[in-house]
């Protein structure tokens, strides 16, 4: 009899998807990660619209990290007529970016993953047993909920980011207010890794190509080379030299792939293993405390990347804060004909954008690659790779352990089709 | 303490897509009217995770929300909490959804509201564009701020109670 691992709809995913796994005997014969949401045709809707609506436009892709497409878009743009920023404005949208991750990373590591490591269904239910860690978490996701709302005017979907800088600036009396919370949230991830650190890791090690950006002296968000562990090292502008998207029936996302290489991952754990001689000293004593190994090739311990990631985010942005000075709020730019790319580290990894400007500065060509899209590929080969574990467990037990093991890369599904149900077949 | 007072309401949902904004803009619309008690404290959110604080300690809480309902748009009624999880309604494209906010605050608040009402404005779809709220929903806005000012105005009282609740 064939025996499948069907999950239908993969909940605490963004975005709807579903998985296959089918075994024959005790070989895995097919594993499909099923993207069934909708595509969404961004690219097309920018075509013929003013170049500046690029940021806001795409920020709509997702609700999770508009910040990411924002800055991409920006960077892409600004990359197009050789626009660089003056430093405070660079700062500050660092700290725009170190928001966002916050308000990310702290939803998935407890309301979405942890509940898997704990055995439970959902966030609910673990806050049942375990209130103190959700009620931190949800205290230390605010404090990134607050920066993004004082900088980008609004916690989701910020509207203040602009081309060549913000539309305004803040004062520093408004970003000081984020100090302690900020301040409290560095010193309570060291808790919460101690924690998680006590957490069972499922015993996957695969040693897949990691992929990050990775910058000249700062721990990257949104500048630097594309670096990976097997020696990848090029410019942004020549991604689609490097990387290419293939249409997979069983998807309606595109699969980036490495040209002669095939699947990669992106993420915060190939960011830790790529740069983790750029974190602050906070983010350094983070790690020492997470009990992880570089380079770590587990998946199943990239929530403790994420919590290192918290840190460094926390401790830049009081950084940040304590040295802010108002400027000007942007820079002029007068649009003209020619192409640009933009690569910036979304919480989920590396999402690149490309756009063709007109002479009029209006978008005759644009190319976003989400990160999902790059990591749909090793979702798959984990799913593989993790088989001859799923394949003599019950099946409800094989089913929690295969979709935890999808949750590891956080996955985005409104942003990958631009994804989740889960099927596990054997067959004689 | 009065009716009023400790009366939290707050309008979840994203102004960037389309009809989730009618959460929002009940609250918009309760301010313009001026009709509830400067006592009550009006807020807007698009992050559910922030129902847990917004409510802690307030004696009444009341969340308006869009919900997946295309056979009934241009409409809102109070529902049950029980009524919105059994059901694949709440549009989420933030991480959690309103049922399970509510779960973490009954759990985690120091001092979880006794009293929760929930106001559903039923729209077809929640897109990115257009930004404005279509007609149909723009009218069950209007109803659902008839509707959160009769649930204000009798809380605490028999009256509350004889409400319709809908399922």
């Amino acid at each position: 009899m064939p025996k499948t691992i069907k999950v239908d709809f993969l909940t605490r995913v963004e975005g709807e998807g579903a998985l296959l796994i089918r075994f024959k005997g005790k070989r895995v014969d097919k594993v499909e990660l099923n993207i069934y949401e909708p595509p969404r045709f961004f690219e097309a809707l920018l075509l013929g619209k003013p170049c500046f609506e690029a940021p806001d436009v795409t920020a709509r892709i997702c609700g999770i990290c508009p910040v990411a497409y924002q800055m991409s878009a920006c960077h892409a743009l600004e990359a197009t007529w050789g626009v660089v920023l003056p430093d405070h404005l660079r700062q500050l949208r660092r700290l725009l970016y170190a928001g966002e991750w916050l308000e990310s990373h702290l939803l998935h590591m407890f309301l979405l993953h942890a509940p898997d490591f704990l055995g439970y269904p959902d966030a609910m239910q673990m806050a049942q047993d375990h209130p103190e860690p959700v009620r931190a978490a949800l205290r230390m996701k605010k404090a990134g909920n607050a920066i993004v709302n004082v900088l980008g005017g609004r916690e989701i979907h910020p509207i203040n980011v602009r081309v060549g800088g913000f539309y305004r600036l803040p004062t520093r009396e408004a970003l000081q207010a984020l100090l302690p919370e900020l301040k409290w949230t560095r010193e309570t991830m060291l808790e919460s890794l101690a924690w998680m650190r006590g957490f069972t890791f499922p015993d996957l090690v695969r040693e897949q190509e990691h992929v990050a950006l990775r910058h000249s002296h700062d721990y990257p968000f949104s500048e630097g080379r594309i670096v990976s562990t097997a020696g990848l090292d090029i410019d942004v502008a020549t991604y689609e030299a490097h990387f290419e998207e293939r249409h997979l029936p069983h998807s309606t996302a595109l699969h980036a792939v490495l040209k002669q290489r095939g699947a990669y991952v992106c993420g915060p754990l190939p960011r830790l293993n790529l740069n983790a001689d750029r974190l602050r000293p906070a983010a350094q004593q983070a790690l020492a405390v997470s009990g992880l190994e570089l380079p770590c090739f587990n998946p199943f311990r990239s929530i403790l990347a994420r919590g290192v990631e918290v840190v460094q985010a926390a401790d830049e942005a009081i950084a940040i804060i304590e040295a802010y000075e108002p400027g000007v709020p942007n820079v002029p730019i007068v649009p003209q004909a020619g192409r640009g790319h933009g690569c910036t580290e979304a919480p989920r990894g590396i999402l690149y954008h490309r756009y063709d400007i007109s002479a009029d500065g209006s978008i005759a060509g644009a190319k976003i690659v989400p990160p999902t899209s790059q990591n749909q590929g090793s979702i798959e080969d984990d799913l593989r790779a993790l088989a001859p574990q799923l394949v003599d467990l019950p099946h409800a037990d094989a089913t929690r352990l295969a979709e935890q093991a999808v949750r590891n890369y956080d996955p985005c599904i409104s942003c990958s089709t631009h994804f989740l149900k889960l099927n596990i077949e054997h067959a004689s | 303490m009065t009716a009023s007072e400790g009366v939290v309401i707050v309008g979840v949902g994203s102004e960037s897509m389309g009809d989730d904004a009618a959460g929002p803009a009940v609250v918009r619309r309760l301010r313009a009217r001026g009709k509830l008690a400067p006592s009550v404290r009006l807020e807007i959110t698009r992050d559910p995770t922030q129902l847990v604080a917004l409510f802690d300690g307030c004696a009444h809480a009341v969340v308006v929300d869009a919900v997946l309902d295309p056979e009934r748009v241009g409409s809102a009624r109070r529902v049950a909490p029980d009524a919105l999880s059994a059901k694949p309604w709440c549009s989420s494209s933030h991480g959690i959804d309103v049922v399970a906010a509510l779960g973490l605050m009954q759990r985690l608040a120091e001092r979880p509201p006794p009293q929760v009402d929930i106001v559903a404005v039923s729209i077809a779809d929640a897109k990115v564009a257009p930004r404005e709220l279509s007609a149909e929903v723009d009218r069950g806005v209007d109803a659902a701020v008839t509707i959160v000012e009769a649930l204000v105005a009798a809380a605490g009282t028999n009256a509350h109670a004889a409400l319709e609740l809908s399922d």
